[in-house]
């Protein structure tokens, strides 16, 4: 998993309304767009309820902790390209692009929906703990 | 259709530098639990099992002490605009613990008016935010960048 090269294994789901509810009261964000799908086709975003942007970038982080088991996620940077939508099954997947000689992996990620790439970006993860950790 | 005056593009780069009110947050296991499960992610074993990396966003955008209305309304924007994260940065430096009351500080470091041809005019602001545990050690960072549209400014 920690070669140059090497394309992390796929994480996927589908995407829960009810799921949302949840997150819109942890986050106490407001935004109906989240939980009410008349008010997404009203602003003409679409015609369900729009994923909130944290939990698109909580599946790349999923899938990092899968794809590097007992690492450190240091840093992840990224770009939100277009919305995910309830009933959207979304796949999270990313290909190492650096490997340090302590263990430290960057990588390329994403997350595609279906017709196209919802975010893209960068992650850092220590997979070696050393001992002051 | 937007609920708050926009700020002209003089005001909205004045806005840079701005400090934001600091506020606390206190993870909650069981909050930890929900959040597992809404965002799809296994909960570890154990008794007091390490939340999900994505509180470093969570308890920075909750514990500072503005709401997502209220810091909106800083960018002279609301939920009514159609405002969307555009960018996130988040920087992970310690596992975060349930039940330990985290300070959140805040500041805007970035504000800009573009015009692009699908959203007409708009801002991009960006907010950075810096989770400090009781013993006074970053645990995380995190720097947002939104997107606001700015209709009324298309229109002037």
């Amino acid at each position: 998993m920690t070669r140059k090269g090497t394309h992390l294994p796929v994480w996927t789901a589908e995407v829960d309304a009810t799921r949302m509810h949840v997150m819109a009261l942890i986050l106490g964000d407001p935004n109906v767009i989240h939980v009410d799908a008349d008010a997404v086709r009203q602003l003409g975003l679409g015609e369900a309820p729009v994923n909130q942007g944290p939990v698109n970038i909580a599946y790349l982080l999923n899938m990092l902790r899968e794809a590097f088991p007992g690492g450190r996620i240091m840093n992840l940077s990224t770009r939100l390209l277009a919305n995910v939508f309830a009933g959207d099954r979304v796949t999270a997947g990313g290909v190492v692009t650096d490997v340090t000689g302590d263990g430290v992996v960057t990588c390329e990620v994403w997350l595609d929906r279906p017709g196209g790439r919802a975010l893209h970006g960068t992650a850092t993860v220590r997979t070696v703990i050393s001992g002051d950790d | 259709m937007g609920g708050a005056t926009p700020p002209d593009e003089a005001e909205l780069i004045a806005l840079v530098g701005t400090e934001l009110p600091p506020g606390r947050h206190r993870i909650d296991p069981v909050v930890s639990r929900m959040l597992d499960s809404a965002v799809r992610a296994p909960t570890p074993p154990g008794p007091a099992p390490e939340p999900h990396p994505i509180w470093s966003f969570v308890v920075a955008q909750t514990g500072i002490g503005l709401d997502v209305g209220g810091l909106l309304g800083l960018f002279g924007s609301s939920g009514a605009d159609g405002p969307m994260l555009g960018e996130c940065d988040l920087d992970m430096l310690r596992p975060f613990e349930t039940g330990v009351e985290y300070a959140v500080t805040g500041r805007v470091t970035r504000a800009v008016r573009k015009k692009g041809r699908a959203l007409g005019v708009f801002d991009l602001v960006t907010v950075e935010y810096e989770v400090h545990a009781p013993d006074s050690l970053l645990v995380a960072r995190c720097r947002e960048t939104f997107v606001l549209p700015r209709r009324e400014a298309a229109q002037a």
